[in-house]
């Protein structure tokens, strides 16, 4: 096996884009794993229903499941839920039963996993978290949210916190900052510009929901410091997924460009969906070849030359022996045979950029 | 040329010019934008003033020196955040964060800045700022639930000064003279059923009938394809060969779903051949408009 990362990692994150075949890419470095005897665990969110399908994951599950199709493996999947996942979150620090009421009852609540953005993102880490400490999994390999871009992941708990900790609304419902310093004037003010603006109705559920959340965010705090250490931790490894398209590679040199602020490494990068190499024999002229015939194969070459291009925009990021290219295969991947022949691609030493561009 | 399957002959033919606002729709990576900026390309030519928005901040955009066409963008999260701005909380906000209120205001109120970016549309739409404005919208799912369900649209500004706006883009989504929805994909299995499961939604639930399908990333077809067994004087390990092979399976793969797509949407598609280039230059805009250009003309 030449992917070190599937022997020395305890969690692999892989980032990307939308569309990139990111949940593919998870579950063919989980294959992998598994095959090569590791105890895994795959964690993804809304996968293609093909592939949910074909690790046997088409239901909605918090919990981890064996893929059955696989018995010789220890490899197992799981389908994230970021809405149940957030309500077990809260009802683990909620002083009291009346606080979880209320909190599943608020409108924001409600609202929060699919409007605000990170939500998702913080929930799958939050999983992360808790199957980190599973004695069951020595791997769990993380497939992130579908997003703008990959920093989104990232930036998540703390968008999350920061959203929980929004100092205006604290201010207005701290009992105890209300009694010793009343509500200023131009807090008032901005409340009642907002009623006139937006509603009534949303400064009453958002004051009810700050209420509702308060004393919790020390909570949601410590836990985004855990995640934070566990992904900076050496034995975990970020994996960066794209496509050939040049939007999806200006996507990946921002995230790396932003990788500095959070201290971590891509350790390698896989772009899918690269037109194979079909060999130049262009200038061979011994035999006569139907003019279209040839024109595509010429098409095909100028196309393939044109996603190399792009991709070598990637090598600032990591050395083009950690850049892995995976041929674009002609069907969608919809069973585990088909996501192993994508593992078996990631592991042969052939793939890499540096070995599959010819001199 | 890109294929031409044969997928039935009275399909109902695009008419860029029928709708004053076309909205571009389509999942990330499907090439919304090389669309967008295609139909730009058709309607400068007729000599149409073009707006081109971009429903997401920082999409790259091939602009070039017209005086017919305007670029800009309307990201719906900025879009909020001005909107507070402009209605009393721009003084009062500084000492906020404004984006954490406007991060409140949104997950309070889902939808209320995807409206406000239809309401501008809407303000655009009636003022003579553009012949054409074409909106290259969001890639988020956010986007066409809102446009697909009017009542929660009318919810979100049941009250307040929002309501006289959220009515009057109803009225702009209504009316397919004033708005068209056109879908972009590719034509491969995920994408082409994510497509017809987001038209579907849209039909039942807004009355909203798509007016054009876009096939993106077409192969071009190879005339001697078929004729690929018949090379048995090429070694079946020659790069001809084996190129020849690679490019029926696809190029069949994709007239197979395209033709699904078609039968679903009932509408011609319309193909957009995948230019073998590094990045898209003018050159290759002119060269797909020409293409599309064909396509909504023949069999009119």
């Amino acid at each position: 096996m030449s992917l070190d990362i599937l022997e020395r990692s305890k969690v692999i994150v892989c980032l990307g884009t939308g569309g990139v075949g990111k949940t593919t890419t998870a579950a063919a470095l989980g294959y992998m794993a598994a095959k090569a005897g590791r105890h895994v665990c795959v964690v993804t969110i809304d996968p293609a229903k093909r592939l949910a399908d074909a690790m046997g994951i088409a239901e909605l599950a918090n919990t981890p499941k064996k893929i059955d199709t696989a018995p010789e493996f220890d490899l197992w999947a799981v389908m994230l839920d970021p809405n149940s996942t957030f309500d077990e979150l809260v009802q683990k620090f909620a002083t009291s039963p009346e606080q979880v009421e209320k909190i599943f009852h608020n409108t924001i609540y409600q609202n929060l996993t699919e409007n605000l953005s990170g939500t998702q993102e913080y929930m799958a880490m939050e999983k992360l978290h808790e199957l980190a400490s599973d004695p069951r999994f020595d791997l769990l390999v993380v497939d992130t949210p579908p997003a703008r871009n990959a920093i989104e992941f990232l930036n998540a708990p703390k968008r999350l916190v920061g959203f929980l900790e929004n100092r205006m609304f604290r201010l207005l419902i701290s009992p105890s900052q209300s009694v010793f310093r009343p509500v200023t004037v131009a807090t008032r003010l901005l409340l009642r510009t907002i009623s006139k603006v937006v509603g009534t109705q949303v400064v009453s559920d958002a004051v009810e929901f700050f209420q509702a959340f308060e004393g919790m965010e020390a909570g949601f705090k410590k836990r985004a410091a855990e995640v934070q250490d566990l992904l900076s931790q050496d034995s975990t490894s970020f994996v960066l997924v794209t496509g050939t398209h040049k939007d999806t590679i200006d996507e990946a040199l921002y995230f790396a460009s932003r990788l500095d602020e959070y201290e971590l490494d891509v350790d390698m990068i896989i772009s899918n969906r690269v037109t194979p190499e079909f060999g130049n024999e262009l200038e061979d002229s011994r035999i006569e070849v139907p003019k279209d015939i040839r024109e595509n194969l010429e098409y095909l070459i100028r196309l393939r030359s044109a996603e190399l291009e792009q991709l070598s925009r990637l090598s600032v990021i990591v050395g083009k022996d950690k850049h892995i290219l995976v041929p674009l295969l002609p069907h969608d991947i919809g069973s585990l045979s088909e996501i192993q022949e994508i593992g078996e691609v990631l592991v042969d030493s052939r793939s890499t950029f540096e070995n599959s561009v010819s001199p | 040329m890109p294929n031409s399957a044969n997928l039935g002959h009275k399909k109902k033919v695009f008419d860029l010019f029928a709708q004053k606002v076309l909205v571009v729709v389509g999942k990330g990576g499907t090439g919304r934008t090389t669309v967008a900026r295609v139909l730009a390309e058709l309607g400068t030519k007729t000599g149409r003033r073009v707006a081109v928005i971009a429903g997401t901040s920082g999409t790259h955009f091939l602009a070039k020196e017209d005086p017919l066409l305007s670029f800009s963008s309307l990201e719906p999260g900025q879009v909020l955040i001005s909107y507070l701005y402009e209605h009393g909380l721009g003084q009062l906000g500084k000492r906020l964060s404004s984006t954490g209120l406007a991060s409140i205001i949104s997950t309070a109120i889902p939808g209320i800045a995807d409206l406000l970016v239809l309401a501008k549309i809407k303000q655009m739409e009636r003022s003579d700022a553009a012949d054409l404005i074409i909106f290259d919208a969001p890639a988020s799912g956010h986007f066409l639930r809102l446009i697909a369900t009017p009542k929660g649209l009318a919810d979100i500004a049941a009250a307040g000064p929002l309501r006289k706006q959220s009515r009057e883009v109803l009225e702009m989504l209504d009316d397919p003279t004033r708005l068209g929805v056109a879908f972009v994909t590719i034509a491969e299995e995920t994408p082409v059923k994510e497509s017809i499961e987001t038209m579907k939604q849209l039909k039942k639930s807004s009355g909203i009938v798509p007016c054009a399908l876009f096939i993106n990333s077409v192969l071009p077809s190879i005339p001697g394809n078929e004729k690929v067994q018949d090379l048995s004087f090429l070694e079946s390990t020659s790069p001809y060969y084996q190129a020849a092979k690679y490019m029926r399976t696809r190029s069949q793969s994709q007239k197979h779903y395209e033709a699904m797509a078609a039968k679903a949407f009932g509408l011609k598609p319309i193909e957009v051949p995948l230019v073998p280039t590094v990045e898209l230059s003018e050159d290759d805009i002119t060269y797909l408009a020409d293409i599309v250009e064909l396509q909504i003309r023949s069999k009119k």
